[in-house]
């Protein structure tokens, strides 16, 4: 025959209210932190997941940053060109003037003193600096790269940057390949000729300068038009962090936290098991009390 | 046929009787909190030949050997488990926080700054912030092995604290071992000293996973490990617990003879939890961390060695260059010259191409990528990541057991409880099931006093 001690009753009062407690309390804690694992022992496995995709999502953050740095770069880069197309076309203007049959040897000579002039503007364009760093450079960003006669004395090459998972881009265009002193055509050089044919009233000669102008022009045109390509991928780029990056978020979130409705659900539901334990308590108390004491 | 005056004696004798089942039920009703109380009540027997009344012939100790053997095994089972698990959840808030301050975060973000730098390798306050979460990274793996240096001390305490309760048992048992024996000799029943008996061997169970038989002169004999005696009769024999010569932790041993080290003997109790912890469960994270630490400093010195600093020197290890694999978490930190120094850093892969040259802080980026963890199979975080999930699941599973080993601890409590426990209506009915023997019992003399009356008066 089973007999029931006194003991038994209130150990088993107080096992089920401090069972239920430390459910409730555990129900109250997730529904605050909005997390469902809170220690890796909760789940180890989700846990595993949310700290993996964490390392990827501080990836994107550090993407992020460094495709900010780029935007801006490319941006100075993309507007200086804009800037130096507009001094070629003012430079083939005045060289198709000089070949007008009316100009006198004195006019030349005022023309190339204006050709003077954009050749300086030019040059302090291709040594234009961007937060301290000379744009044209490459990786040579303290010295200015173009001496006034001209020559490059920068470090050739461009900064490679991830912009996207695996996507790298170049966040700088070397001045040597714009402004033609190794690949192309040398524009001071080009500049400096027409110049100096200017000034010695060479016809013939300016004639021959419009066809390298012209080629000048195109390649300032083309280095600009290649970093507006990359300013589109840039933006590109920013779409797929996004998207990845929500992604992550959503799976990050499926692996730990709590769905609210969920965790309100659970805590009202441990809340009244310890009602419930106490009331059952309750009851039995007042059972007792009824002996025949 | 009796006398009259021998009714009388019978009679005071069978109040006596009645006021002893009073007074044993008073004395469960007193003792229904006391821990480790076993239920009494007196046992009656006719006196023969008859009619010559009741004779009291002593107290039953409502006690089932059997049911407290059991009991003392799911002790040394549950105390083992429960304390096992304890630790288990201390050594997963050392290494296992997750979070952003986690080891893993924090090495994720180190690498992120090195890739940060790539876009501006000249800049200060980019290096300054390789520096910083280099540092900030470093220190969590010295606070996490610091911790586990902590935990390993604490559990030792454990063990010593553990030592001393567990001799101070084992001599109370031996003398309640001598105690019971020389009440129970003049013919007396010692039942509150075999109680108090009972409740150190529980104890003792929790603590050691001793073992315990009664043997047939009645004394208890307590086992414990592989079946080594710590009380047999009267003598008991002490645990020595002194530093270990080689790693100067406790180490526990029996007296007398040959000193046999117990700790590895042990199969249950709280000693025995606290000596894996101590000696297999922290040494294995510690190599863990160990591990992660000389994997990162190892590979990221590799690449920053051959690469050149703003200063176009090179050479220079990022971390301290760590000599082996033991130890490096608690000396893992920034070179002091890196430290110092931003223009230290190596990210320029060619000399002549400063300042602007990154392709060095691609270089260190790109480890985070590269399998050179536990033997060049993983990656470094995906190692981490690893090791913690482990930890987790050890730590959940030792959980579970925990918690089977207290719910077979409880069912088997309650078993013990259905037989020796005290129920206060039982109890309350038998005080009046003695009370009505006593008034009748004197309801009885006064008939015979009665009788004795008439018989002077005639």
């Amino acid at each position: 025959m089973f007999r029931v001690s006194d003991k038994m009753t209130f150990g088993l009062m107080q096992s089920g209210v401090r069972k239920t407690q430390t459910a409730a309390y555990a129900a109250q804690r997730r529904a605050q932190t909005g997390l469902r694992v809170e220690r890796v022992s909760d789940d180890p496995a989700m846990a595993a997941r949310s700290e993996l995709i964490g390392a990827r999502l501080l990836r994107i953050k550090s993407m992020d940053r460094v495709a900010g740095h780029a935007e801006i770069a490319l941006s100075v880069a993309e507007s200086t060109l804009g800037v130096a197309g507009d001094v070629m076309v003012r430079v083939q203007e005045l060289a198709i003037q000089a070949l007008n049959g009316t100009m006198t040897s004195g006019d030349r000579i005022i023309l190339a003193r204006e050709v003077t002039q954009l050749r300086e503007q030019m040059l302090s364009l291709a040594n234009t600096q961007n937060a301290g760093e000379y744009i044209f450079g490459g990786f040579d960003t303290d010295t200015q790269p173009f001496l006034n006669d001209g020559s490059f004395v920068g470090a050739a090459g461009e900064r490679q940057v991830e912009v996207s998972p695996g996507v790298m881009m170049g966040m700088n265009v070397s001045g040597d390949a714009i402004f033609g002193t190794s690949t192309g055509t040398d524009v001071f050089a080009t500049l400096d000729v027409l110049i100096s044919d200017l000034n010695t009233n060479d016809e013939a000669a300016i004639q021959t300068r419009l066809g390298e102008l012209e080629t000048v022009r195109d390649q300032i045109t083309d280095g600009r038009a290649t970093l507006g390509i990359r300013l589109d991928t840039l933006g590109a780029a920013e779409q797929i962090r996004i998207d990845q990056r929500s992604q992550l978020e959503t799976a990050q979130a499926d692996a730990v936290a709590m769905d609210p409705a969920e965790s309100y659900v659970d805590l009202v539901r441990a809340q009244s098991a310890l009602q419930g334990a106490l009331a059952q308590a309750q009851k039995i108390l007042a059972q007792m009390e009824q002996t025949i004491f | 046929m009796p006398a009259l005056l021998s009714s009388l004696n019978t009679m005071g004798r069978a109040m006596l009787s009645q006021r002893a089942g009073a007074n044993t039920a008073g004395h469960n009703i007193a003792n229904v909190n006391t821990p480790g109380f076993r239920r009494q009540e007196v046992l009656l027997e006719a006196m023969a030949p008859s009619p010559h009344g009741v004779k009291l012939a002593g107290n039953r100790h409502a006690v089932d050997d059997s049911l407290e053997r059991r009991y003392n095994t799911y002790m040394g089972l549950g105390g083992y488990s429960q304390t096992r698990a304890q630790h288990a959840a201390d050594i997963e808030s050392t290494i296992g926080q997750l979070g952003e301050d986690s080891i893993g975060q924090r090495m994720a973000k180190m690498f992120g700054a090195f890739r940060e730098l790539t876009a501006a390798p000249g800049d200060h306050a980019h290096r300054l912030q390789v520096i910083q979460r280099g540092q900030e990274f470093a220190s969590s793996v010295r606070n996490a092995a610091t911790n586990l240096a902590s935990l390993q001390n604490e559990y030792n305490s454990l063990v010593n604290s553990d030592v001393d309760r567990a001799n101070t048992l084992i001599t109370e048992i031996a003398n309640l071992n001598g105690g019971i024996k020389q009440l129970e000799a003049g013919g007396g029943q010692a039942l509150s000293l075999r109680d108090q008996r009972d409740s150190a061997a529980q104890e003792l169970a929790f603590n050691l996973g001793a073992r315990i038989f009664i043997d047939d002169q009645g004394d208890m004999t307590v086992l414990a490990g592989g079946g080594l005696s710590l009380v047999q009769g009267q003598s008991a024999r002490t645990l020595l617990a002194d530093p270990d010569p080689g790693s100067g932790l406790t180490r526990v041993r029996v007296s007398g003879g040959a000193q046999i080290d117990i700790g590895a003997q042990l199969t249950g109790g709280t000693l025995r939890a606290h000596l894996e912890a101590r000696d297999a469960d922290i040494p294995q994270r510690m190599d863990d961390l160990d591990q992660l630490a000389f994997d990162v400093s190892a590979s990221i010195n590799a690449v920053h060695r051959v690469q050149f600093g703003l200063d176009g020197a090179t050479g220079r290890d990022f971390f301290v260059d760590q000599a082996t694999v033991n130890g490096a978490a608690a000396s893992f930190s920034v070179d002091a010259v890196v430290a110092n120094d931003p223009q230290a850093i190596g990210a320029a892969t060619d000399p002549t191409m400063l300042p602007g040259d990154g392709r060095g802080a691609t270089n260190l980026a790109n480890i985070e990528d590269q399998n050179v963890a536990a033997g060049g199979t993983i990656s470094l975080g995906a190692y981490w990541t690893s090791i913690v999930s482990d930890v987790g699941t050890w730590t959940q599973s030792l959980g579970v057991q925990a918690s089977r080993a207290d719910l077979q601890l409880e069912q088997v409590d309650a078993l013990r409880e259905q037989v020796s426990g005290v129920n206060l209506e039982e109890q309350m009915l038998s005080l009046m099931r003695y009370q009505r023997g006593f008034e009748a019992a004197s309801r009885v003399i006064k008939t015979v006093d009665e009788m004795l009356d008439t018989l002077m008066a005639m």
